[in-house]
């Protein structure tokens, strides 16, 4: 019996404050118990694009979208060692034309509903990682800790791309790796602290002590207002004012485990 | 008493500067007319602005770490005067005006600066924004057709996207050939007067709307009413 543990938030940057916008970012969390194979966590998040007016809809529905389509595909006989590029394929171009389905609705371009996406499936055999645009999924191995894929920006640091994207289903990375005990997923708020730009690594003392106190906290509701506070800190805000979001994940694999 | 060295003006520890500051980068290089017909108060007006853009961009923590400034002077010959450092190291100069306006050359000066410090921002793993080339001149090229070649760098690199070119034009500018070098999607602008103070307040608030811009998010520039015409 394998256990996760989990403590996320998504904070408003301060420009989007100073400027009456909503926050861009959203987040979802799905625990499946599949027909086929052990409890698998489902992580999303996504980053909606700063110019596009409907992009706080955009993250929300792709985050929404994904969590669904990955948690029909295991609760209905879908083994997570099956999924392959074409069905991250299917998903996305699902997503996509779920937005294009909202945006006609509210008479506007796809384009304003503009998002990254992030979606990192996590079992007790494997992992998978899907990926299009910025942001970053880091997980620990063995003491330190990897960024699963570099954030996929343009040339510029003010430009990625979106699952709204024409090319979306060609552009998204994509990797199975073994399973990991240990899973962070964050958007591009949080990239210049939680990144190591010059060696293009995750920097692991900034996750191995969150990964360590959500282990050693009672429960991580304990965490989850201390957690608030930090990502709302000077030491944060004075960095970045973009909306953050920081997911953290962790599992005991013990058979005694506590609840 | 020790005698002291004298700070070397070629960066000695290329890097260093990426260490101590990891932030990405928003690359502007000003590209300043000092020929002899600035002489006076558009000169004068000139260091005044160059002054007040350090000082605006001080007030603000997240440009100052981010904003990279180089400037390049074209007066009788071209001179790059400071190569890129922080608004946090900027130190602004005091320009003299002399001679002829050699703009071609001091264009392509500009843009292989861009080139260069592109490429150290990817060597030490800097990501970056954009750069800008902000061309003040109140005159118009005296060194022969080399401005064609210029303008074709400009309009190439304005076209993919390696850098962005600004005119701004002082009374007195050429404005046929200037219209020729700059990019027609970024029409030249005429400078009210000697405003340019209110001038390097724009770039100032620009560019630290540009190096806290977000991936998918459109720039949107402050008005130009209170400096151009």
């Amino acid at each position: 019996m394998s256990m996760w543990r989990l403590l996320h938030d998504s904070i408003t940057g301060e420009s989007h404050v100073r400027d009456g916008i909503p926050c861009q970012d959203a987040f979802q969390v799905a625990n499946v118990s599949p027909i086929v194979g052990n409890s698998t966590l489902v992580l999303v998040c996504a980053d909606g694009a700063g110019s596009a007016s409907l992009s706080h809809l955009g993250s929300r529905i792709a985050c929404d979208t994904a969590c669904n389509l990955a948690q029909n595909f295991l609760e209905h006989g879908g083994d997570i060692n099956s999924i392959t590029r074409e069905h991250a394929i299917e998903w996305i171009a699902t997503i996509r034309a779920k937005l294009q389905d909202v945006a006609s609705g509210q008479h506007v371009a796809v384009r304003e509903l503009a998002s990254t996406l992030l979606v990192s499936i996590l079992g007790n055999t494997s992992s998978v990682f899907i990926q299009l645009g910025d942001g970053a999924f880091v997980v620990q191995e063995q003491g330190t800790c990897k960024v699963v894929f570099w954030p996929q920006n343009g040339e510029y640091a003010n430009t990625t791309f979106f699952v709204t994207d024409e090319d979306a289903t060609d552009r998204f990375a994509f990797a199975i790796k073994p399973p990991f005990d240990e899973v962070a997923v964050l958007t591009d708020g949080l990239q210049s602290l939680a990144l190591d730009f010059a060696r293009q690594e995750a920097y692991s003392p900034f996750f191995l002590p969150m990964f360590d106190a959500l282990r050693a906290a009672s429960s991580s509701e304990d965490l989850a207002k201390p957690f608030r506070d930090w990502l709302l800190s000077p030491q944060i805000t004075q960095r970045t004012d973009d909306d953050k979001t920081l997911m953290l994940a962790v599992r005991n694999s013990l058979t005694s485990a506590d609840g | 008493m020790a005698e002291q060295i004298p700070y070397p003006t070629t960066d000695p520890f290329p890097g260093q500067k990426f260490a101590d500051n990891p932030e990405p980068r928003c690359p502007c290089v000003l590209l300043l007319d000092t020929s002899g017909s600035m002489s006076g108060a558009p000169i004068a007006a000139l260091n005044a602005g160059l002054a007040t853009f350090r000082d605006e961009l001080s007030a603000d923590s997240l440009a100052m770490k981010r904003v990279e400034i180089a400037i390049v002077t074209f007066g009788g010959r071209v001179t790059p005067v400071s190569s890129f450092s922080t608004a946090e190291h900027f130190q602004p100069p005091t320009l003299h005006s002399e001679g002829d306006t050699p703009m071609g050359e001091a264009i392509e000066v500009a843009i292989d600066m861009v080139e260069m410090e592109k490429h150290k921002y990817k060597t030490h793993g800097i990501t970056y924004f954009r750069p800008w080339i902000f061309m003040i001149t109140d005159g118009g090229p005296t060194d022969g057709d080399r401005w064609k070649t210029a303008a074709q760098r400009v309009r190439d690199g304005d076209m993919r996207k390696s850098f962005a070119f600004f005119c701004i034009a002082v009374e007195g500018a050429n404005m046929d050939v200037l219209a020729q070098i700059t990019p027609t999607d970024r029409p030249i602008k005429i400078l009210d007067g000697c405003k340019f103070r209110e001038l390097f307040k724009w770039l100032s608030a620009s560019q630290a709307r540009v190096s806290r811009s977000t991936p998918g998010a459109k720039v949107d520039l402050p008005d130009t009413g209170g400096w151009s015409v």
